[in-house]
């Protein structure tokens, strides 16, 4: 799928900065550091040049990857409402469905990190994407397989109402 | 990802309990309940859930795979576990015989007490009374076969839906804020045709929407023939009126239509809606006596008519001739071709202005020259509109009240 950016010309964005837990620099666009409510939530209260954001909690992997879903919704509100503000037909929330989907494909461990992250971070999308992942992955397997995907130890001494 | 971490890590097991409790929110109850199997960390984290939820769904899913035995049981220790005081919606999909009749009127005695304002019932085989000292309830929804009869008391009551076979008795005590009644035995076998119609909608004659099948204008066609004196039918609020007839209507279900129109007083109809669609069958020529006409019946409020699954037959064309004669105030007559009614080829003939299409063999009236016909049509109401859609179009904004989908479902319920 191809990302959709906007050409138009526009005055240079403003960024900020995002530390992540193993210290790596990230800038992004203010718009897109603004899809995390925690940090919309302070984001008033900084002086314009300290906009630097410490993530003690998220690591430089996961960050990047939450980078790259923060941009993507961006941009593809924008096109979205550019779309339907010029009444032309656009597939672009199916697409951006699609997107999602292939983008929360991923192993445990990194889902694991997504959902903490998004927690975190409070990106409610994210989280809400992440959660159905999950539900979508125990949904229709046995506890038995359900135990397998996620490496659950069983260690309850019954099954309380199981019921075979 | 670059680097995963050690595999055999159970990393599910820690994200916070208020993650995993959205999780689990997000399937459905009775998985939900199975997670509890999976380790002691997870024993527990469903009844966070459960014991404040306001949705209680014993549905169709919960109910699948159970005995009548285990179904009750699992019920059982559910409501048990439940301490919330306040229930918005109570769904419960079950065949609970004479054996398990005390069970289910517990529980809706449990969900009535708890203010249900919505009860989705689907009974199988019951006989159920829903009443309570201070009843909340304000929808109410039952799907039945082979029930004998119903008792409902319920002052504020907005809505109720039966679905199933028609039953013996209605017993409506106390239910002035009743609004819309859905009640159609359509896609189940009428096994008795004696019921009593009159009685059953004189208890709830103040509504102001109706769905029904075609149960009713039958038994009032047979009033008019054997016992005159029970009719008319007089429902005075009655704005929105559907009629759900299976598959095509022909001379005969054409007669009791008219019928039920010549003897029923409802001043207020604005809204009148007749879904066609349901298995059809290539019609056969008609034995049953021509269709009588009421000379006497007009609509006076009467704005809309739309009806789906048209298929532009004789007998359709004349109900439609007969709407747009008998409506003086008619706004549009909305017509949904049926979704087998295919004309492609004209259609594209028609795009390209490629003139009248020629297409003889086809037995459907082509969509064009039945929008031609149409137009011919004498209209008491001169500003009338007539709207001819495909199926695919259908316009959205102009629907009724009650779904009919919503009700199609097979009635299995658990062994």
């Amino acid at each position: 799928m191809k990302d959709s950016f906007n050409p138009s010309i526009e005055p240079p964005k403003k960024t900020v900065t995002l530390v992540s837990s193993d210290g790596y620099d990230f800038e992004v666009e203010e718009e897109v550091a603004l899809e995390s409510q925690v940090i919309k939530d302070g984001f008033e209260d900084k002086a314009v040049d300290d906009r630097e954001y410490l993530l003690f909690n998220v690591h430089s992997d996961t960050l990047e990857l939450i980078i790259k879903y923060c941009e993507k919704h961006v941009s593809s509100r924008k096109s979205i409402s550019a779309a339907a503000a010029s009444s032309s037909s656009s597939n672009g929330e199916e697409a951006l469905k699609e997107w999602d989907e292939h983008f929360i494909s991923v192993d445990t461990n990194t889902l694991y990190d997504i959902l903490m992250a998004a927690d975190y971070l409070n990106i409610k999308s994210l989280l809400d994407l992440a959660i159905q992942k999950v539900a979508d992955t125990i949904h229709g397997r046995s506890p038995e397989q359900i135990r397998k995907k996620f490496n659950i130890e069983n260690d309850s001494i019954i099954d309380p109402w199981a019921s075979e | 990802m670059k680097e995963s971490m050690a595999k055999s890590c159970d990393r599910i097991s820690e994200l916070p309990d208020g993650i995993l409790e959205s999780i689990l929110s997000s399937l459905p109850m009775k998985v939900a309940l199975r997670s509890s199997v999976l380790s002691k960390r997870w024993r527990n984290l469903w009844k966070y859930l459960w014991i404040h939820a306001t949705t209680l769904d014993f549905g169709k899913e919960f109910a699948k795979d159970q005995t009548q035995e285990q179904f009750v049981n699992t019920v059982n220790q559910y409501l048990q576990l439940h301490s919330g005081n306040k229930i918005e919606k109570f769904l419960l999909h079950f065949y609970p015989g004479e054996h398990y009749k005390a069970n289910v009127e517990k529980w809706i005695e449990f969900a009535i007490l708890r203010g249900v304002e919505e009860l989705d019932l689907i009974f199988c085989k019951a006989t159920e009374k829903v009443a309570g000292p201070n009843l909340q309830l304000k929808t109410l929804s039952v799907i039945v076969t082979d029930a004998y009869a119903v008792d409902i008391f319920a002052p504020n009551l907005k809505s109720v839906h039966f679905h199933g076979d028609i039953l013996y008795g209605y017993d409506f005590r106390n239910v002035s804020a009743l609004e819309d009644v859905f009640i159609s035995a359509d896609g189940y076998e009428h096994t008795e045709p004696e019921h009593d119609f009159i009685q059953i909608f004189s208890g709830v004659s103040h509504i102001k929407i109706l769905t029904m099948c075609i149960a009713p204008p039958m038994h009032i066609a047979m009033l008019e023939e054997y016992i005159p004196d029970n009719l008319p039918l007089s429902l005075p609020n009655l704005q929105e009126l559907q009629i759900i007839i299976g598959g095509q209507i022909g001379e005969e279900y054409l007669g009791y239509t008219f019928c039920f129109f010549k003897h029923t007083i409802c001043p207020c109809l604005e809204k009148l809606f007749i879904d066609l669609s349901g298995s059809y069958a290539p019609w056969k020529p008609d034995t049953a006596k021509e269709a009588e006409e009421p000379s006497s019946c007009f609509f006076y409020n009467l704005q809309i008519v739309k009806i789906t699954s048209f298929r532009g037959s004789d007998t359709e064309m004349k109900m439609v001739k007969f709407f747009l004669d008998k409506a003086i105030v008619l706004e549009s007559l909305v017509l949904v071709v049926a979704s087998d009614f295919h004309l492609e080829k004209d259609i594209d003939n028609i795009k390209d202005g490629d003139g009248v299409a020629s297409q003889s063999e086809n037995c459907n009236v082509p969509l064009r020259i039945l929008h031609d016909q149409l137009l011919k049509l004498p209209k008491a109401s001169t500003d009338a509109q007539i709207l001819l859609f495909e199926h695919w179009e259908v316009d959205t904004s102009l629907c009724p009240k009650h779904k009919r989908a919503a009700y199609h479902l097979d009635n299995i319920c658990c062994y």
